[in-house]
């Protein structure tokens, strides 16, 4: 009986915690987070650009979804209305590279000015005007 | 792909048509969100890198917008809005071609708020229907403040939604546009 009590709670236990992993980690499991991940590609800025503006679908094939490391001279800061700071480093003469950095980056952006460069690595969506790379960290 | 930033965005971007004295205006980080409410769960996803032109010397309007942008609160969100119902990798992008049907009215040099009217087509994941929406445009300190709000049919954009998560979602998604534009100068 008392054998039967403990294989009993023993699997509502285990019942208990596999719920638990599936809801921690599937159901909520955390967004994606650039700072620990190798990147995929190291590019300057104006290649990115270039390898866009020349043949869309084949730089997709190659980048969309992945890390790349860009590095190149910054042009404009801006920041949106949820006070997420962008970077846009140099493509052509009108547009380039729209990288919306981490929240985590706030403190280093300080340093970070237009006319200087930057080097960062993102994860890239694709290109619209500019190509645009989203969680972006810089690196050192 | 390149096809629609092209034609859409930049060509109306650049063409060197006749250019009125009211002129262009562009955004590279306009806010497009879409909301589902439903007894089980609500839904929110923001994107905020939405590129858009107008030219108010035709009333063309162009917006493009990458459907990887969009952020949702729960990464599994996410992943099956991208991986299952978009199918992003296939469907990068959605665009909207129209006009402002009475730009003519709009008077960029001067600070005000005028209601607008925009007809033209909508391009979700690979088909394209005609849209017909009102809309705000507020001139404001040489910025103007785009901003509207209308519906989406899943069922129109051949978005299948699996049967275990049907109650989950809206039939139809409200979809809100807030854009901040500037002046082009090339």
């Amino acid at each position: 009986m008392k054998r039967k009590t403990g294989i009993i709670s023993g699997l509502i236990l285990i019942g208990i915690l596999a719920a638990w992993l599936v809801y921690s980690k599937v159901y909520n499991k955390p967004h994606r987070q650039i700072t620990g991940e190798q990147a995929a590609y190291a590019v300057k800025s104006v290649a990115l650009f270039g390898a866009y503006e020349t043949d869309e679908n084949r730089a997709d094939s190659l980048y969309l979804n992945k890390v790349l490391q860009v590095e190149g001279k910054v042009e404009k800061i801006f920041q949106n209305e949820k006070g997420e700071l962008t970077l846009v480093l140099t493509g052509n003469e009108m547009f380039g590279i729209s990288c919306t950095m981490a929240d985590s980056e706030k403190e280093k952006l300080q340093h970070i000015k237009p006319g200087g460069e930057a080097k960062l690595k993102g994860l890239c969506n694709g290109m619209l005007m500019d190509v645009v790379l989203v969680k972006c960290v810089l690196v050192e | 792909m390149r096809f629609f930033s092209v034609c859409f965005l930049l060509i109306l971007l650049y063409s060197s048509t006749y250019v009125s004295a009211q002129g262009r205006y562009f955004t590279r980080a306009g806010h497009i969100s879409f909301y589902s409410s439903t007894p089980v769960e609500d839904i929110k996803a923001d994107n905020r890198q939405v590129a858009s032109v107008i030219d108010f010397s035709s009333g063309e309007m162009v917006f493009s917008v990458l459907m990887r942008s969009f952020e949702f609160p729960k990464a599994l969100m996410q992943e099956h809005f991208n991986e299952n119902y978009i199918e992003s990798d296939k469907y990068p992008k959605s665009t909207f071609k129209g006009k402002i049907t009475n730009a003519q009215s709009v008077d960029t040099k001067k600070d005000g708020l005028y209601k607008v009217n925009v007809e033209g087509y909508l391009t979700i994941h690979g088909v394209t229907k005609p849209v017909k929406t009102e809309g705000t445009l507020e001139v404001k300190e040489g910025k103007i403040l785009g901003k509207s709000n209308f519906t989406v049919a899943v069922a129109d954009y051949n978005i299948q939604i699996p049967k275990v998560v049907q109650d989950n979602i809206q039939k139809t998604i409200d979809i809100k546009i807030d854009m901040v534009y500037e002046p082009f100068k090339q």
